[in-house]
C-alpha cells in the first residue's frame, strides 16, 4: 500500500523534475510570444491546451513554468536545510543559554505570518524572484531548525551517543558520524513535505504580485491572469492550477510514504 | 474639466430625457413606443471600492461624486438630454442665468429664487459666496486649506466674489477665463448649506452633508453602504425614484456577480471579461458613454532616448491601437493615436496621427540613430482601483515593441506606491509611466493642465517634463481667448504641435460601458459619467 503511494506520486515527482530539465527545450513556443490575433484559441494540434487572453501557447508556458517552480520550492529548502541542521545542531548539543537565545529568536520569527513577511520584503526590495527566494528561505528555516534541535536532544541522550564519547570520539564525530546518520530520515520526510508545500506558496505569492512578476511563465501568475478570465475560459486558470495541485500532492504521497518506511515505529 | 483625474474603465452616465422617445432610439434598446415612466420604487448602485467623505469640495473620483452630485447643486450644470450631441451642453442651475463683462473677467449669476437646501434654509447668493469662501478666503469662518487644493482648478484664476443681494452673485477674475461656466459644472463645485457648514464643521461635513439637490441624504450604514431619498421639495423636477442605495464592493468581481444576481441594478465598473459575460445576460444591457479620456505612457522627454521626438514617434507607430482595443479589451475602449480624444471640442481625425506602422517606427529608431535594442525603463501600475487592464495591455506592448527593437522593463507598483512615485514626476532612469485620465467635463483647458512646462512637478501633472515654448504661448493665449471659435482654432494649433511631438505614447480612449438591468429605465447616452437620476425610474 505505502509502496503505491510513494510509487505514483515519485511519478508526478519526476514528472515535475523532467518538465523543469526538459519543458523548456521541447516547448513548442514561445512562452512569452503575444498574439492577440489567436488569443483564447481553443485547444488543436499547434496548441495543444490552447491559448492564453494574450495568445501565448499554455503548453509552453506551462513547461517554463515547470524550471521556474522547481527552482523556487527547492533553493528555499535546500538554504533551509543547511541553516536548520547547523542551528539545529548547536542550539540542541549544546543547549543552555545558546539553545535558549535560539529557541526564543525562532518564537518570534514563527509568530510572522508567511505573507506578511512576504508583503514586508516585497516592499523593502521591490517584487521579483529574489524576493520570492528570500522570503521562503525566512519561512522554511525555523521549523527545520526546531526539527533538527529536537531530533538531537533526544539522539544525545541514547546509549551510543554516550559509548562514542566515552570511547574518545571528539564533538564533530559524534555529531556527524553518531547522530547526523540516525536523524536524517525524519529529515528528509519533512523537507519533502515542505518543497510540495513551497510550490504552493511560490504560486501564491506570484498570485498576489509579490513573487515572480508578469509577463514571466510561472505557475501563480498563469493563475492570476487567468482568474479574470474565469468565466469566459476557465482552463486558462485551471490548467497551471492543475499543475500546482499534481505536483504538491507528489511530494506529499512521497513524503508521506517515505516517513512510513524510513519509520520503524510505523511499520507494521 | 474635472481636473486631473487618473481613473480607469468604470463610470457611467446620465439619464435623463424629456422626451422618452429620444431615449429609447438613442439608446437602441426596446423598438416600439416608450412605456410611460413609473415613479416610485428604490434603484440601487453598486459602487467600485469605499465611498469616501459626502463633502463635494475634497472629493477627486466619480465614485463618491456620482453620490454628492445627488445630494448637491452647482451654479450651472449640464443638460444630459442630448445624446445625438458629441458633448454635453450647459443649463442653468442654482443660477437662473448669468453675464460677462466685455474683458471677460466679471460674471454676474442671477440666483434662483425660492432655492431651499434640505435643512430648510434658503440657497442666496450669501449662501453661494460661503462656499466660494471655503476655498478662497483665508479670513472666512469657513476656509478650509483641502477645499482650497481641490478646487484651485477654478480659484486660482478668481481675485474676489460678491453677493450685494440674495439674487445676486458676482465673481471677478483675475484674468479672463472663458472655462468659468464649464468648471463651475464640476461636481466638485456643489453647494453646502452654510448652516449646516457651520453646525458641523469643515471636518464633519461630509457625514452630515446639506445640499439642496434633488435627493437628501438617508442614512450611512456601518458597511458604508449610503443610501439617499426623494427631496419633495425640489424646486427643479421631481425624481420618480423613492430612494437610492450606494452599496459598496471591495472587488470588481463581486460587483459583476451582485449585478447578474440582481443584487444591485447599476454597475458604473466592469473588466472585459463581465461585459463579455453581461453583454450575454437578457436581463442587462450594457451602455457606453463616451466620455473624453486618453490612456497612455509619458515618456521622459528631460533625459534618455526618449528625448528624441524621432524616438517618440516611433514608440507611438510600433503599438497595433486596433488590436489592444477590439481583442484584447474586447471593444471596451477605441483607439487613440494623438492628445484630443472624440468629446473634447478640439476634437478632430487630424489630430490623431498615430496609427500601427512597425516599418515606419524601425525607420525613425535607425534615423535617430539610437542603439538598438532600445532598453527602457516603465512604471506600470498593477493594482487598485485604477487601470485593471494596465499589465495586460502593457505586455502587448512590451511584445510589440520588442519587435521594433525597444526592450522595456517594466518597474510594477501597487496604486498607491506608483501615484506617490509619480507625483514627483519622473526620474533620470525612467523613460516612462503607464497611466491614463479623463476630463469629466469637455473643456479644452485641460490641455495646458497637462501639457505646459509650468504645470511640471511639484506644480501639476506634466510628469515627464515636456516643455515646448510654442506649446506654452498658444495653451496661455487660448486660455484667455474670448471668441470661441477662435479659442478652439488656437487650442487644435497647440494640440497639433503635441501630437506631432509625441510627449506620450497615445494608446486608447477608454469608453466607460456601464451595465444596466433592463428594468431601469432613463439612463441616457451622453459623455459624462455622471447620471441624471430624476429621469430614472424602475419598471415593475
Amino acid at each position: 500500500m505505502r509502496r503505491w503511494q510513494v510509487v505514483i506520486g515519485s511519478c508526478f515527482v519526476l514528472g515535475f523534475v523532467t518538465a523543469a530539465i526538459a519543458g523548456p527545450l521541447v516547448a513548442p513556443h514561445d512562452p512569452y510570444r503575444v498574439d492577440l490575433a489567436r488569443a483564447l484559441a481553443p485547444p488543436s494540434p499547434q496548441f495543444l491546451l490552447g491559448t492564453d487572453t494574450l495568445g501565448r501557447d499554455i503548453v509552453s508556458r506551462l513547461a517554463w513554468g515547470a524550471r521556474v517552480a522547481f527552482v523556487v520550492s527547492t533553493v528555499p529548502v535546500i538554504v533551509a536545510l543547511g541553516i536548520g541542521l547547523a542551528a539545529g545542531v548547536v542550539a540542541g548539543y549544546a543547549g543552555g543559554l545558546l539553545d535558549y537565545g535560539i529557541m526564543r529568536i525562532l518564537d518570534v520569527w514563527l509568530a510572522f505570518p508567511t505573507i506578511l513577511l512576504a508583503l514586508g520584503l516585497a516592499a523593502a526590495l521591490g517584487p521579483g524572484l529574489r524576493t520570492a527566494l528570500i522570503a521562503m528561505m525566512v519561512v522554511n528555516a525555523p521549523p527545520l531548525i526546531r526539527l533538527v534541535r529536537g531530533l538531537v536532544l533526544a539522539a544525545k541522550e541514547h546509549a551510543y551517543v554516550e559509548a562514542a564519547r566515552s570511547l574518545g570520539a571528539s564533538t564533530p564525530r559524534v555529531l556527524v558520524r553518531h547522530m547526523l546518520v540516525n536523524i536524517v530520515s525524519p529529515v528528509i520526510v519533512y523537507t519533502t513535505l515542505q518543497t510540495g508545500r513551497n510550490v504552493i506558496l511560490a504560486a501564491s505569492l506570484s498570485f498576489l504580485g509579490l513573487g515572480i512578476q508578469p509577463p514571466a511563465a510561472d505557475w501563480g501568475v498563469m493563475l492570476s491572469e487567468g482568474r479574470s478570465v474565469i468565466a469566459l475560459a476557465p482552463a486558462v486558470a485551471t490548467i497551471p492550477g492543475l499543475a500546482i495541485f499534481l505536483v504538491t500532492l507528489g511530494f506529499n504521497l512521497v513524503g508521506d510514504g517515505m516517513r512510513d518506511i524510513l519509520d520503524p515505529l510505523m511499520r507494521s | 474639466m474635472r481636473g486631473l483625474r487618473f481613473t480607469r474603465r468604470r463610470f457611467v452616465a446620465r439619464g435623463l430625457t424629456t422626451m422618452a422617445g429620444i431615449w429609447s432610439s438613442a439608446i437602441g434598446e426596446r423598438a416600439g413606443a416608450a412605456p410611460a415612466p413609473i415613479a416610485g420604487g428604490t434603484l440601487v448602485i453598486g459602487s467600485e471600492g469605499q465611498h469616501q467623505t459626502l463633502d463635494p469640495h475634497v472629493l477627486t473620483g466619480t465614485v463618491t461624486l456620482h453620490i454628492t452630485s445627488l445630494i448637491y447643486e452647482n451654479l450651472i450644470t449640464q443638460d444630459m438630454t442630448h445624446p445625438e450631441l458629441k458633448y454635453v451642453p450647459l443649463a442653468p442651475g442654482v443660477a437662473e442665468s448669468w453675464t460677462v463683462s466685455g474683458d471677460g473677467t466679471v460674471y454676474t449669476f442671477r440666483i434662483r429664487s425660492g432655492v431651499r437646501f434640505h435643512d430648510g434654509t434658503p440657497l442666496d447668493a450669501a449662501a453661494v459666496k460661503a462656499n466660494f469662501d471655503r476655498a478662497l478666503d483665508p479670513s472666512s469662518p469657513f476656509y478650509y486649506p483641502p477645499a482650497k487644493g481641490n478646487l484651485n482648478f477654478i480659484m486660482r484664476w478668481v481675485d474676489r466674489v460678491d453677493a450685494p443681494n440674495p439674487a445676486t452673485f458676482i465673481v471677478r477674475l483675475k484674468q479672463p477665463f472663458p472655462s468659468l461656466p464649464e468648471e463651475l459644472a464640476d461636481r466638485r463645485m456643489g453647494l453646502i448649506s452654510p448652516t449646516a457648514l457651520r453646525k458641523a464643521g469643515n471636518t464633519d461635513i461630509g457625514a452630515h452633508p446639506v445640499g439642496s439637490g434633488p435627493f437628501r441624504f438617508g442614512s450611512k450604514s456601518t458597511d458604508n453602504t449610503i443610501t439617499v431619498d426623494r427631496n419633495p421639495a425640489y424646486w427643479g423636477t421631481k425624481p420618480y425614484l423613492d430612494r437610492i442605495i450606494f452599496r459598496p464592493y471591495p472587488d470588481p468581481t463581486a460587483l459583476g456577480a451582485a449585478l447578474q444576481t440582481g443584487e444591485v441594478d447599476v454597475v458604473f465598473t466592469l473588466t472585459v471579461d463581465q461585459l463579455t459575460t453581461l453583454s450575454k445576460d437578457p436581463n442587462i444591457q450594457i451602455q457606453y458613454t463616451d466620455l473624453a479620456n486618453v490612456f497612455f505612457w509619458m515618456l521622459n522627454t528631460r533625459n534618455g532616448p526618449t528625448t528624441s521626438k524621432q524616438v517618440r514617434q516611433a514608440l507611438n507607430y510600433a503599438i497595433n491601437r486596433r488590436a489592444i482595443s477590439n481583442e484584447l479589451l474586447k471593444g471596451s475602449v477605441r483607439p487613440c493615436g494623438g492628445p484630443a480624444p472624440v468629446g473634447n471640442p478640439v476634437y478632430e481625425p487630424a489630430l490623431l496621427p498615430y496609427d500601427y506602422n512597425p516599418a515606419k517606427a524601425k525607420a525613425l529608431l535607425a534615423a535617430a540613430k539610437v542603439p538598438l535594442p532600445l532598453e527602457l525603463v516603465v512604471m506600470l501600475p498593477t493594482s487598485g482601483a485604477e487601470l485593471t487592464d494596465a499589465p495586460a495591455v502593457g505586455t502587448v506592448m512590451q511584445q510589440e515593441l520588442r519587435d521594433v527593437g525597444v526592450n522595456v522593463a517594466f518597474e510594477r507598483m501597487e496604486w498607491a506606491a506608483f501615484l506617490a512615485k509619480a507625483i514627483k514626476g519622473l526620474d533620470d532612469r525612467t523613460a516612462a509611466l503607464y497611466t491614463g485620465w479623463d476630463t469629466g467635463t469637455q473643456d479644452p483647458y485641460w490641455f495646458e493642465t497637462m501639457f505646459s512646462s509650468a504645470s511640471a512637478p511639484p506644480n501639476g501633472p506634466n510628469r515627464a517634463w515636456y516643455s515646448n515654448s510654442m506649446v506654452d504661448q498658444l495653451l496661455a493665449k487660448a486660455r484667455h481667448e474670448l471668441n470661441a471659435t477662435q479659442r478652439i482654432t488656437t487650442y487644435r494649433k497647440a494640440v497639433a504641435i503635441i501630437a506631432d511631438d509625441a510627449p506620450w505614447i497615445f494608446i486608447y480612449q477608454d469608453r466607460w460601458p456601464r451595465a444596466i438591468r433592463t428594468k431601469v429605465h432613463g439612463f441616457v447616452s451622453v459623455p459624462c459619467p455622471y447620471v441624471d437620476m430624476t429621469k430614472v425610474w424602475l419598471a415593475k
